[in-house]
């Protein structure tokens, strides 16, 4: 700092600071703002609802207690300028971690709130993306008690297990952008004991919600999609006049999907291979006879087999593709235009499934 | 002028006179010795000699003999002492008087003889232990103030007559002993060529310590970082020359500069190389992490509290935020309060003597800690991190390197209290900046990571096993690179199979 430059350039940095009064407009202290986790969405008469769920924690008598803030507007922008304006701090939305749709907003398109709010930069690409059956409004009111991150820790933990593809924004905007595959994010329901849960997945054509799997169907969803297909469900068995269910846990599974470029009948082959074992199975069962154990395989395969096969022609019927069948057959053909797959060949489409399973262990016998 | 003055007095003197200014201090002693009244007279300042020689040796002999002696030949051939001069220049005898020789005159004779009976050792301390660079296990001798005391011990350590002391004189009024060590045929003379030129260039009135030196002759002095490294620990002066570096000994110093050093060179402790290398390689690691922790930590908690809540984890979110909920500053002005609190304790610490000190950490650790917290001047988090980072900052082995890095902890926290995380970045990239811009002897401060010198990682951030640190550091250009050769083949050596 030596020489007139070097003493102006400190005179106006000093003079900087003291008009400024040190003060920073971007100032955001954490004490200070208010922090939502989670932005509900919903459709209203004229106008869209948005609600946010956050947690207080300067407020000790709360006790970590998320509380619920609602505005109205036509865009993300203006609801959240009503929702600030209702709060004693800003409300900065940069640690959303969920984001979810109401019923008749989903069914209406989602497209326009995804669009604006994944371009904000201070929301990460890991924010959940969830529907809910009912208003989310409603959803919300519902986590009374808990803290305002319980329903992302609970979606979080069911991802953790295995029991649903990756729920975050940015696989939602690849399946939502990539050609050949539609989207499948977690339903919420708040369930007769009036606690949130997950009821499985809700399928979108595009932006808008045509169908839903419930919890068995996603466990075959996952299986046919074929990543980290592990995960758990309850399957009948009957033998000599004698019936029971048991519960089929996969541990490791591998599938190749493969397309047959026949143009005249379009055929997909998954060939999976599963391993896993059986937790709970009748008393009558007894699996240390390989008789038995080869009956139980032999009617595990049948039942997953019928049930995939269950799963693909309500998926062909409603002409949507979470499994990114048109992505499959895309990558195998040399002209593939989105809109003609769809209409022409999506609903001709054959499939073929080749299962083994292959039961491991049976748990500790008697 | 005054000192010119009395000088050109002093060389008109006459011995009587030399002996009057003397006398005029209580601790100039004359006599003659009991039966000798008439032929002898013994004369030194009895403050400076060593007394218990004169009595126990000098005397008896003078007793003895003194009557049959008629010549100073032959006063010369019974006196038990070795360093023995004749004079007659009253001002030469003047200054060996002060220096604590003793001059025995004969009657009517002009010539004296003057006898070094000096005491080297009196008012120095005895105790050299390391006590500001303490460590567990290894030599616990450090040095102490005195130049001779030094070099001894130095010498000790490197027994070869390519270890070469280069004394010269520095201060105009000290005069102060300065010597210059280096390994023929290992140091690069350049440096020895650049440190002599230096100290030969340095105008100044008293040395008092060996960092005044290395402040005067440092490629830049406007850092708050040490351009040489000082310590008072021989085995760490011992190893520096070894690896081809300079040391700069000063009278009434205890520590010894060594350069040229590097930035890697001050979080380096003597200890690494005691410990087996995976340990030594570890401990260094932390010692590094640690500087890095102490510089940033408390600026990024600054930072991020006040603009980047976004990247604070979800489960971290309440503690942060209930902790902070009753304080009434913002994270700026709690962080800098700690930090003073922490340097005043630090400072007061080490002002204070070790008995008080230890109230002193109760004090400053429990009372002000604790009660700060439920004051709500701060908040319990950042009592945490600041304390931590302190506690990072002393693991350096270095003390001033310590001080350098507590220092820079401010501008940072004040650039993370104005732009944030982009200030934190802006704050280290001239920081760097300024690093590499350094040069210790004109070596560069950030070798061996700029210029990366690849060799020369193998005794940096982790230490090596002595198997493969053979070589010198090629960087401080070593005359020559091999430092030992371990055996090839060692099967050959085990006799008992």
């Amino acid at each position: 700092m030596n020489g007139p430059k070097g003493k102006l350039l400190l005179t106006s940095f000093s003079v900087l600071l003291t008009l400024s009064a040190c003060n920073n407009p971007n100032n955001k202290t954490i004490d200070n703002i208010q922090i939502p986790s989670v932005l509900g969405l919903d459709k209203g008469k004229e106008r869209y609802i948005g609600t946010v769920l956050y947690t207080d924690y300067t407020k000790e008598e709360e006790q970590g207690e998320a509380t619920t803030l609602t505005g109205t507007g036509m865009n993300t922008r203006t609801i959240l300028k009503e929702i600030d304006e209702q709060s004693s701090k800003p409300v900065e939305i940069g640690k959303l971690s969920l984001l979810v749709f109401g019923k008749e907003l989903a069914e209406d398109g989602i497209a326009y709130f995804v669009k604006t709010i994944c371009r904000d930069p201070l929301i990460g690409s890991n924010m959940f993306v969830a529907v809910t059956d009912g208003k989310s409004g409603e959803l919300l009111q519902h986590n009374k008690g808990n803290s305002s991150d319980h329903i992302v820790n609970l979606i979080e933990h069911r991802y953790k297990k295995d029991e649903l593809p990756l729920p975050n924004m940015h696989s939602f905007l690849f399946d939502y952008y990539g050609e050949g595959r539609d989207n499948a994010i977690p339903l919420l329901r708040v369930n007769s004991r009036g606690k949130i849960t997950i009821e499985g997945l809700s399928v979108f054509k595009k932006d808008k919600q045509i169908t839903a799997l419930n919890k068995k169907e996603t466990f075959i969803y996952k299986l046919l999609r074929g990543e980290m297909m592990r995960g758990e469900s309850v399957f009948n068995i009957k033998n000599e006049g004698q019936e029971g269910t048991i519960v089929f846990t996969v541990l490791y599974g591998e599938n190749r999907k493969r397309f047959k470029s026949n143009p005249s009948v379009p055929k997909v082959h998954f060939h999976m291979e599963l391993q896993g074992m059986v937790k709970d199975y009748p008393t009558w069962l007894d699996l240390r006879k390989d008789k038995k154990k080869y009956l139980l395989k032999k009617q595990l395969e049948e039942q997953v087999e019928q049930e995939c096969k269950k799963l693909l022609h309500k998926l062909t019927a409603n002409k949507v593709d979470p499994l990114g069948i048109g992505d499959l057959v895309r990558a195998n053909s040399r002209d593939w235009n989105e809109k003609d797959f769809y209409e022409k060949i999506y609903p001709n489409v054959q499939y073929d499934i080749d299962l083994n399973i292959e039961l491991t262990r049976a748990g500790i016998g008697e | 002028m005054p000192l010119k003055d009395a000088k050109r007095a002093a060389s008109h003197k006459t011995i009587q006179e030399v002996y009057q200014q003397a006398k005029k201090s209580s601790d100039f002693f004359q006599f003659s010795p009991s039966q000798l009244e008439d032929s002898l007279l013994i004369s030194y300042y009895k403050s400076m000699v060593d007394a218990k020689a004169i009595n126990e040796r000098l005397l008896p002999v003078l007793k003895e003999n003194g009557k049959k002696v008629k010549s100073l030949q032959e006063l010369e051939q019974i006196i038990p002492f070795e360093e023995i001069e004749y004079s007659k220049d009253p001002n030469d005898i003047e200054k060996k008087l002060i220096k604590g020789f003793v001059t025995i005159q004969l009657k009517d004779l002009k010539e004296l003889l003057i006898i070094n009976i000096q005491n080297d050792e009196l008012g120095y301390r005895k105790n050299n232990e390391t006590e500001n660079e303490f460590s567990v296990i290894g030599p616990k001798i450090g040095f102490i103030e005195n130049i001779n005391v030094n070099i001894h011990l130095l010498r000790k350590k490197i027994a070869v007559p390519e270890l070469v002391f280069e004394e010269m004189k520095l201060g105009t009024l000290s005069k102060t002993e300065i010597a210059v060590a280096y390994i023929e045929g290992v140091t690069n003379p350049q440096y020895v060529q650049t440190v002599r030129q230096r100290i030969k260039d340095i105008d100044f009135d008293v040395i008092f310590d060996s960092s005044q030196i290395e402040q005067i002759f440092s490629d830049n002095s406007n850092t708050p970082f040490p351009i040489f490294l000082s310590t008072e620990r021989i085995d760490r002066v011992v190893y520096a020359m070894i690896s081809g570096q300079v040391a700069i000994f000063a009278n009434g110093s205890p520590y010894i500069v060594t350069g040229p050093s590097t930035l890697l060179d001050f979080f380096i402790s003597p200890e690494d190389y005691y410990l087996t290398w995976i340990l030594g390689s570890f401990f260094r690691i932390i010692r590094i992490l640690g500087v890095f922790f102490s510089m940033f930590s408390t600026s990024l908690y600054v930072a991020i509290l006040t603009f980047h809540y976004e990247v604070i984890p979800g489960d971290l979110l309440q503690p942060l935020i209930s902790s902070r909920a009753h304080v009434p500053f913002p994270p700026f002005l709690e962080a800098i309060f700690l930090e003073i609190t922490i340097e005043l304790l630090r400072e007061a610490g080490a002002r204070l003597p070790t008995k008080i000190g230890q109230t002193l950490g109760i004090v400053g650790g429990i009372v002000i800690g604790q009660a700060s917290v439920e004051a709500a001047l701060t908040s319990n988090i950042l009592l945490i991190i600041v304390s931590l980072s302190a506690l990072a900052s002393f693991t350096t082995p270095i003390f001033k390197m310590s001080n350098a890095i507590r220092l820079l902890r401010f501008p940072l926290i004040i650039l993370a209290a104005l732009l944030g995380g982009f200030g934190i970045a802006i704050g280290f990239v001239l920081l760097l900046s300024h690093l590499l811009k350094l040069t210790s002897l004109g070596n560069p401060y950030m070798v061996p990571l700029y210029p990366f010198r690849f060799n020369s990682f193998r005794d940096s951030f982790l230490r090596s096993s002595y198997k493969n640190t053979t070589n010198r550091s090629p960087f401080l250009r070593p005359l020559s690179l091999v430092r030992y050769k371990p055996k090839e083949n060692k099967d050959d050596s085990n006799e008992w199979a």
